[in-house]
């Protein structure tokens, strides 16, 4: 069992991903992550000085487009704003985040 | 048990009934609509019937023609679709309609396609049996106490099951090449870059493909066809020819002359690396036997070596899960998709977060999330990503060396047969290992594709895989074309 993950760990990594877990959920997590991470270290046994890391298929020309704001339609912004669940003035409603006790 | 490709008819022969006023495509639409409506294998979430019923109409009133025009078509539910909702098998989209569509979907639109539905699939493409779908998991058509593969699961099974003439599905580690292997079909990873990502859901963004599922290399290569280009809504899309699969697959298929020529010339890659331990003997029975036709029919056999692809698996699910954890951040109840506020009124935006993705993700979103922000985390990130992508490097080297030397490589898809639901459901590894053969072509960006050939046990579908250098699909399919007639007896 890999030493890496402890509840702790599982518990932190959660906080970040913003998930909320149940008890059992952290428990079957830590112990499915451990496993997983334990398989994973075979890589460590893979000699790779002075390898480029490979983070992209074959070949990337990629292209960009231009770096210019365009203002959308009206009734297209109303459109991507509709897909929220909560929505107001053609914007979107969360709750508060500033100010409050 | 027979092949489908056998009983079904397929799309290029649709075709040819639609062109000989045979029958009408609003004749075949009510029928794949209500053959797809009474099957029991769950394989579409939603039914489009009344764009269905259009697309059909306008063709049989001469509005649209060409290679797709008419026919009908089962769309992955990842890909994004004006007006009708896209679950990605997730209950977080449940309710979402997408405001735009995709630049396949769109292509098709244009195309004539009749779009039948939205397929069933692993939730947001990720699961190698269609049983992390929150709406259900797909039955195999063969035997639906089985499972179809995953993650284009309803994709391959509604081909392969005669609701939907072909289909597409994405692939990120196999997803499209898995189900065609279990489901009995052929389905075609593309070259990365080759078709547009632009409305694909993201799950890993350096390894997604979208391809098609068909019952044979004909349509394989004309629906390719009609999907492929260079796309300026995708970064990562390259500037390559179109070229006509269609038209050279048919030569293959119709021309015993250039036929025998084409395998003639033929190099065929067999690595050691995809017969080694935990491949199933009736599987490798039924490759051998592949290999062995085409060495008969004067194609040559080269053994190889892919060293490095045996940790491909390892660099996959730290590649895969590392994107996907960033691609799934947007999925927070703000913008789409449903909300949980486990305080009501009282919820705090981080709490409203954290209810959201921890109610309404399901269990192997859930570990992928979690393992790819541990894996990218301060103190963890070189020597998990990093390291894994090194790795990566490698794996994309040892193929450039074979290809100096093949025109394809050829194994086995899987290393077993479809498999019994439940069967690997809590055991994650033994379920990754489904994919063993397929993570190391995308890894490496390559174009690849899975097609029946024989059976294994309980007389079930056996893919065969071949795997080709960057933009290489023409000579995939026509290698796929010639060895559908050498199992067929007719070379």
């Amino acid at each position: 069992m890999s030493q890496l993950v402890s509840q702790e760990v599982t518990r932190k990594v959660a906080k970040l991903s913003r998930l909320k877990l149940s008890e059992a959920e952290i428990e079957r997590y830590t112990a499915e992550l451990g496993k997983i991470l334990d398989f994973v270290a075979e890589l460590n046994a893979v000699n790779t000085d002075g390898v480029e890391p490979l983070v992209h298929g074959f070949a990337l020309d990629a292209h960009f487009r231009e770096d210019v704001a365009v203002l959308l339609p009206e009734e297209t912004t109303r459109k991507i704003v509709a897909c929220a669940e909560q929505n107001l003035y053609d914007q979107y409603k969360v709750p508060q985040v500033l100010g409050g006790e | 048990m027979q092949f489908p490709r056998h009983t079904l008819k397929k799309a290029w022969q649709l075709r040819a009934e639609l062109a000989s006023k045979k029958t009408t495509s609003l004749a075949l639409t009510e029928d794949y609509l209500a053959k797809a409506k009474a099957s029991k294998l769950n394989s579409y979430l939603t039914f489009m019937d009344a764009q269905a019923i259009a697309s059909a109409k306008n063709f049989d009133a001469g509005k649209s023609s060409g290679m797709l025009a008419g026919i009908p078509l089962g769309l992955k539910d990842n890909l994004v679709t004006e007006g009708v909702k896209t679950t990605c098998g997730s209950k977080i989209l449940a309710n979402y309609v997408p405001p735009y569509s995709g630049t396949v979907v769109k292509k098709l639109e244009a195309a004539g396609s009749v779009f039948i539905g939205k397929c069933n699939l692993d939730e947001f493409a990720m699961g190698s049996s269609n049983e992390n779908s929150a709406f259900g998991p797909v039955g195999l058509p063969q035997d639906p106490t089985r499972v179809p593969g995953g993650s284009s699961g309803g994709s391959a099974a509604a081909v392969a099951a005669g609701l939907a003439a072909w289909s597409l599905g994405s692939d990120t580690g196999g997803s499209v090449r898995q189900p065609a292997s279990f489901c009995g079909v052929v389905g075609l990873k593309p070259t990365y870059g080759r078709v547009s990502r632009y409305g694909l859901v993201a799950f890993a963004s350096s390894l997604d493909q979208i391809g098609p599922l068909t019952l044979d290399a004909q349509d394989c290569a004309d629906l390719l066809e009609g999907i492929s280009g260079y796309d300026p809504l995708d970064s990562t899309s390259l500037d390559r020819p179109v070229l006509h699969y269609g038209k050279a697959v048919e030569k293959i298929r119709t021309d015993a002359t250039a036929r025998h020529d084409f395998v003639k010339k033929l190099r065929v890659g067999v690595p050691a690396e995809f017969f080694a331990a935990g491949l199933d003997a009736q599987v490798q029975k039924a490759v051998e036997s592949a290999i062995d036709a085409l060495r008969k029919a004067g194609a040559e056999i080269v053994p190889l070596q892919l060293p490095t692809s045996k940790h491909a698996l390892a660099v996959y699910y730290v590649v895969a899960v590392s994107e996907a954890s960033a691609n799934l951040a947007r999925f927070d109840g703000v913008r789409f998709g449903d909300r949980v506020y486990p305080n009501g009124a009282n919820s705090s935006l981080d709490e409203m977060y954290e209810a959201t993705r921890g109610t309404l993700f399901g269990n192997e979103v859930k570990r992928r999330i979690l393992l790819g922000n541990f894996t990218l985390s301060s103190g963890y990130y070189d020597a998990y990503y990093k390291k894994a992508c090194q790795v990566r490097n490698l794996i994309a080297q040892d193929f450039a060396k074979c290809f100096a030397k093949v025109d394809v490589i050829i194994g086995p898809t899987t290393p077993t047969v479809s498999f019994e639901r439940g069967s690997k459901t809590n055991d994650p590894l033994s379920m990754y290992l489904s994919d063993i053969y397929t993570v190391p072509v995308n890894l490496a960006g390559l174009p690849a594709v899975s097609m029946p050939y024989g059976t294994g046990e309980k007389g079930l579908p056996v893919g065969l895989q071949l795997i080709g250098a960057p933009f290489s699909e023409l000579k995939l399919l026509e290698s796929v074309a010639a060895l559908e007639t050498l199992f067929d007896g007719a070379f």
